[in-house]
């Protein structure tokens, strides 16, 4: 057990301006740097010792990296520093992209969301509580894996893509993200590049200690969402019509992370399914997106047969470990809403 | 005035909401040292060496403390209520993760925290053994070599010098045959329920500080037990008690986790070894190691008759009290003899072990061990309810335990009003009314549940009521208000004897120099008890300011009354308190002082058979009813409505006993939904509030109440009971139990999250998780 501690240590910190400024500090401290943004990862990780940066960069001075603003054709543009309230409260996003309200509404506690930002949120690293508590495993540079051993209690690790490291991506508003096909905008020394943000998320066998594409020196600064999936009523744009569904399961109903998540995109006409984006989190190192599982549904009904062989197909190579083989039959059923919708469901999340 | 019934709003509300009320947590003494423990990383090992050097070397740092420094001062360093088993610092090995080692003492708390880090402790490790069965067993890792009972309580004696087992208490009740009883049964159930370790969750941690001054010592903490830990760190230094100063102020909760010696002998230790104030606070993550809830197996068995009557029940329980005894062994035995429930059964034999493991110490969690017994019996009545083909309430009032009638222990029941509680969760269950079930992915189901606790005793309350020379009042009082209101409800007594406002009587909190003995604030006895010896000194305070006012209206004491700050004689003559001070003292000035004391009358019970004519003040009966939907797909379980009721006595301060049961209620959610301390090697891997959940707002079930039964005990103040633990008694049962009958799986363990409850489904339908 590690020596418990409840004070912060010492570290410099450094308030930027502008994005520019930030930029040169990332560079000046390369590995020793830390970003900054809402706190609510980082200070357990400083609290507790377990990373000791020299130098933490607090981005919550830098306006640009604030606020939600139109972006192409109908779409929107997040900064990264915006936060989950800003996000929930928003009239666009609760009008036209729904899901990611209802993923960022479920994320924490109140007061949480209004210091968290969506840029924390999809950058936090995961909640494995041997890796969390300081012990030296794969993912913190050692050459073990504490929670996938025999003994290991691991009810809310990995299900799939495990590599030496089975820890899970903890972020709520990853999988609508990666549903509404949105796009990270990230500053790097080198200059400003977009990814997918299914392509933001990395599993252990790309990089076992890393969450995320970003590497020392870079940061995000916002996240694009297209006008593509926004939601809309049948016949409008003549593409149908688009519905979201989003679900979490945890075990309590405020600030928990999923056990498993799932978020959807789908456009239909009359009963068909013409368009899906699927993903679900809380299984892997990364949200998974199912793009098999949508190949499989595309032009078919939205009905409960559908529904089955999407939820079977969605497990296909799941191999669970000692404690987590619930979350199997749990994905499979929450694929199978996110298909067919689920009647009466009234609860509080 | 009458103030008994009223709900009077708290002495101290304002300030709390205002953010000024005291609490040791912000205690700063000048030129005070911060401690910071060094915690064993094992959780069975010897202690080789501790090298402190690098620690030392380190800026800032005044001292590193361990078990040898220690010995310099207290040559026997081992404490607790019921076995002299723990010590002041890890002496020769350590029993769990967690257990202090050394202490770094330095002038800023960031100091000490990283000398603690910088101390080395070298182990030769032990086999260690977790589970309460397993270390019952002959061939366990001996966690102590030798049983050392404490001599508070007689009859834990017998078990001084046992050794070569974990075994730290065995205690039965036997009546009737039970193997008449099982044989003379048609149908007999047989099950095994379990809890797990779950903590208490204050929001104020343990915290301690400790300054040397003159000859003796003040210690101020966040305890409950003030004069216990007098009592007890008098003893571990060889002085008189009167040497010893405990004081406490409001505490952030309590619920168990601050009672008997917890910082306060080594907070003591460090500040005589050093001449200096020392603080020690823990952070949130070190209660997890300090003291824990018991997880319990029960195994019970029953026979039943073909109309449904219980006639015998046989119940075995194994109480996993960690590595140090704690306050365990009498939470095995103090609620161990109610585990036949609250029911009329002619054969009954209980047996209840109190078990060391190497977990964290278990102690005493708003229950005292009841809802660990409750969990079991009623998840069984349910079951054979069912099995029976009788409705649960109808079996449960088939077998109740009725006024005049033996409880198991022998003891005649009085004043337990189970049929009113009984009536009272019908109504609010509204349980004639046909309830729909559901057929979809989405079920519905109902339950319920009812619980006895006996009050512990023999125990003692001192209480001291002071009359000013203004006429105003003060109450000395022992009891600590740690959110349950005790404050107001003691001020309500003196108001009700004395005339005078609630409001305007000074409640002096407990300081063992200033506030008379009390046994703790602990197992809902203070109303009871304190309520008792508070109500003796105001009325011999009563009894003083009579006698003066007669002398002065030339009248018979039996003449007058006391209103409103007022004594009246028949004829109208009025005196206030002011004028019947001045009366007796010819200025402003003198002190009138009125003391009170209670303790019930108690039979001890036989060891051979648990028997016993008088084994409790007060019996403690609740009960709820839930409602729940549950998700089959997900295992989620909502509670739509949950009703707990009490029988209370009196209710003293009506608003204060809904928010008891109410609170409480919620309390139990945590438990029965989501909250369990998760061990790997001992050691508590979900150990933050990130991790181990405890409930939001939004957990709170959408359709909560409380309900209570008023009829008056005949030894309670004005009527009334305690009634701080009576709402945690039945809801886990009552929960599983609408699981139960919304979809006929069972469950054995707590708790109930979405994944034991889809793991439950899955079995129930033949296709156990893994077969994916």
């Amino acid at each position: 057990m590690a020596v418990i501690r409840d004070v912060m240590p010492a570290f410099e910190l450094f308030q930027p301006a502008s994005v520019s400024d930030a930029q040169a500090l990332l560079k000046r401290y390369g590995g020793e740097a830390w970003l900054l943004a809402g706190g609510l990862d980082s200070f357990d990780w400083l609290k507790d010792r377990i990373k000791r940066p020299a130098a933490v960069i607090d981005l919550s001075g830098i306006a640009d990296l604030k606020g939600i603003k139109p972006w192409g054709d109908g779409g929107l543009e997040i900064g990264a520093m915006t936060t989950l309230t800003e996000i929930v409260r928003h009239p666009v996003v609760r009008e036209r992209y729904s899901i990611l309200l209802e993923a960022a509404e479920s994320a924490a506690s109140p007061q949480i969301r209004n210091q968290g930002t969506v840029g924390g949120n999809v950058t936090q690293d995961t909640r494995c509580w041997y890796y969390r508590a300081g012990w030296s495993c794969y993912r913190a540079g050692g050459n073990i894996c504490y929670a996938d051993t025999p003994q290991a209690i691991n009810r809310e690790h990995a299900i799939l893509e495990a590599d030496r490291c089975v820890a899970v991506n903890p972020s709520d508003t990853a999988p609508a993200l990666i549903a509404l096909d949105a796009q990270m905008v990230i500053r790097t020394g080198a200059g400003e590049q977009v990814i997918a943000a299914e392509d933001y998320f990395v599993g252990p066998g790309t990089d076992i200690t890393r969450m995320t594409v970003l590497k020392p020196g870079s940061l995000l600064t916002s996240i694009r969402i297209p006008g593509t999936w926004a939601a809309s009523a049948e016949g409008s744009g003549g593409a149908g019509r688009v519905q979201f569904y989003f679900e979490k399961i945890r075990d309590r109903n405020v600030w928990d992370f999923a056990l498993v998540s799932v978020a959807s995109a789908m456009a239909t006409t009359g009963t068909t399914i013409d368009r899906i984006r699927l993903v679900v989190n809380g299984v892997a190192a990364r949200p998974l997106r199912l793009a098999a599982v949508e190949d499989l549904v595309r032009g078919k009904p939205r009905n409960e047969a559908t529904a089955v062989i999407a939820g079977n197909l969605a497990i296909e190579g799941a191999q669970p470990l000692t404690f987590n083989g619930y979350k199997v039959p749990l994905m499979r059923n929450l694929v199978k809403r996110a298909i067919r919708g689920v009647e009466d469901v009234d609860w509080t999340s | 005035m009458r103030s008994i019934g009223q709900s009077v709003p708290r002495l101290e509300g304002h300030a709390k909401v205002t953010g000024s009320v005291e609490y040791i947590h912000h205690l700063r003494l000048p030129g005070m040292l911060y401690g910071k423990i060094h915690r064993s990383a094992l959780a069975h090992a010897r202690i080789v060496s501790i090298d402190a050097s690098a620690a030392l070397a380190l800026d800032g740092v005044h001292a590193v403390i361990t078990i040898q420094d220690v010995l310099s001062l207290v040559p026997n360093p081992y404490y607790g209520p019921a076995f002299h088993d723990q010590p002041i610092l890890a002496h020769g090995k350590v029993r769990h993760v967690g257990e202090p080692v050394a202490v770094a003492l330095a002038v800023d708390p960031h100091i000490a925290e990283q000398a603690a880090d910088l101390i080395h402790v070298e182990y030769e490790p032990l086999d260690a053994v977790f589970d309460e069965i397993e270390a019952a067993r002959p061939d366990a890792p001996i966690i102590h070599d030798v049983l050392k009972p404490a001599g508070m309580f007689t009859d834990l004696k017998h078990l001084g010098g046992r050794s070569g087992t974990n075994v730290a208490l065995d205690a039965r009740v036997r009546r009737g045959d039970i193997a008449k009883g099982f044989a003379e049964a048609d149908r007999i159930f047989e099950h095994t329920f379990r809890t797990g370790k779950v903590i208490h969750a204050t929001f104020e941690p343990m915290v301690s500080l400790a300054e040397k001054q003159g000859d003796g010592i003040t210690i101020h903490t966040a305890s409950q037990s003030p004069s216990f830990v007098r009592a007890e760190v008098s003893r571990l230094l060889g002085w008189a008690e009167n040497r010893v100063r405990v004081r406490t102020a409001f505490l952030g909760g309590g619920f168990g986790a601050k009672l008997y010696i917890k910082l306060e002998a080594l907070v003591a230790v460090c500040a005589l070894l050093t001449g200096k104030p020392v603080r020690i606070g823990l952070s949130m993550d070190e209660q997890f190691y300090t003291i824990t809830k018991h997880g319990a197996t029960v195994r019970i068995k029953t026979g039943v008759t073909d109309d449904g009557r219980m006639i015998a029940r046989e119940v075995e329980t194994y109480w996993n009290g960690g590595a140090y005894a704690d306050i365990g062994p009498r939470v095995t035995q103090k609620s161990g003899f109610t585990a036949a429930g609250p029911y009329d059964i002619e054969h009954v034999a209980l047996d209840n072990y109190a078990v060391y493991t190497n977990h964290p110490p278990a102690g005493a969690l708003r229950g005292f061990g009841i809802s660990q017994l409750v969990w079991a019996y009623e998840r069984q009545a349910d079951i054979i309810a069912r099995e029976m083909g009788i409705d649960p309430l109808a079996f449960r009032r088939k077998n109740v335990l009725r006024e005049g009638r033996p409880h198991a222990t022998g003891t005649v029941v009085t004043d337990m009003e189970i049929d009113a509680v009984l009536d009272l969760l019908e109504k609010r269950m509204d349980w004639r009314r046909p309830f729909d079930r559901g057929t979809g992915v989405i079920r519905r189901g109902r339950g319920l549940a009812i619980g006895l606790k006996a009050c512990i005793s023999p125990t003692t309350s001192v209480a001291t009521v002071l009359l000013y020379g203004d006429g105003s009042c003060a109450l000395h009082c022992g009891t600590v208000d740690m959110g349950q209101a005790s404050d107001t409800a003691m001020a309500q007594i003196v108001s009700e004897v004395l005339g005078i406002q609630t409001q305007s009587i000074r409640v002096v909190r407990p300081d063992t120099d200033v506030t008379p003995y009390d046994m703790a604030t602990l197992g809902s006895r203070s109303t009871f008890h304190m309520g008792n010896a508070v109500r003796a000194a105001a009325e011999d305070v009563l009894a003083q300011v009579f006698h003066i006012a007669a002398t002065s209206l030339d009248t018979e004491v039996s003449s007058l009354e006391c209103v409103d700050a007022e004594v009246v004689s028949s004829r109208g003559a009025r005196m206030t308190l002011r004028e019947i001070m001045l009366a007796r003292f010819a200025m402003q000035a003198g002190t009138i002082v009125g003391t009170g004391s209670f303790a019930p009358h108690y039979k001890k019970p036989d060891p051979a058979t648990g028997q016993s004519p008088d084994v409790t003040p007060f019996w403690m009966l609740g009960g709820a009813g839930a409602e729940i939907e549950v998700d089959t797909e997900t295992g989620r379980i909502e509670v739509t409505k949950l009703v707990n009721v009490a029988d209370v006595g009196r209710a003293l301060n009506p608003a204060s006993v809904d928010r008891q049961l109410t609170g409480a209620a919620i309390m139990q959610v945590g438990f029965t939904l989501f909250e369990e301390m998760v061990f790997s090697d001992g050691q508590v891997v979900n150990a933050s509030l990130a991790d181990y959940k405890i409930p939001g707002f939004l957990d709170v079930p959408r359709d909560i109440s409380a309900g209570y039964v008023e009829v008056p005990h005949r030894n309670g103040p004005y009527g009334a009971k305690g009634v701080g633990e009576t709402g945690v008694f039945s809801p886990s049962p009552a929960i599983a139990n609408a699981l139960y009958d919304a979809l006929g799986v069972i469950v054995h363990d707590l708790p109930l999250t979405p994944e034991r409850v889809l793991r439950a489904i899955r079995q129930a339908e033949n296709r156990p998780l893994g077969d994916e």
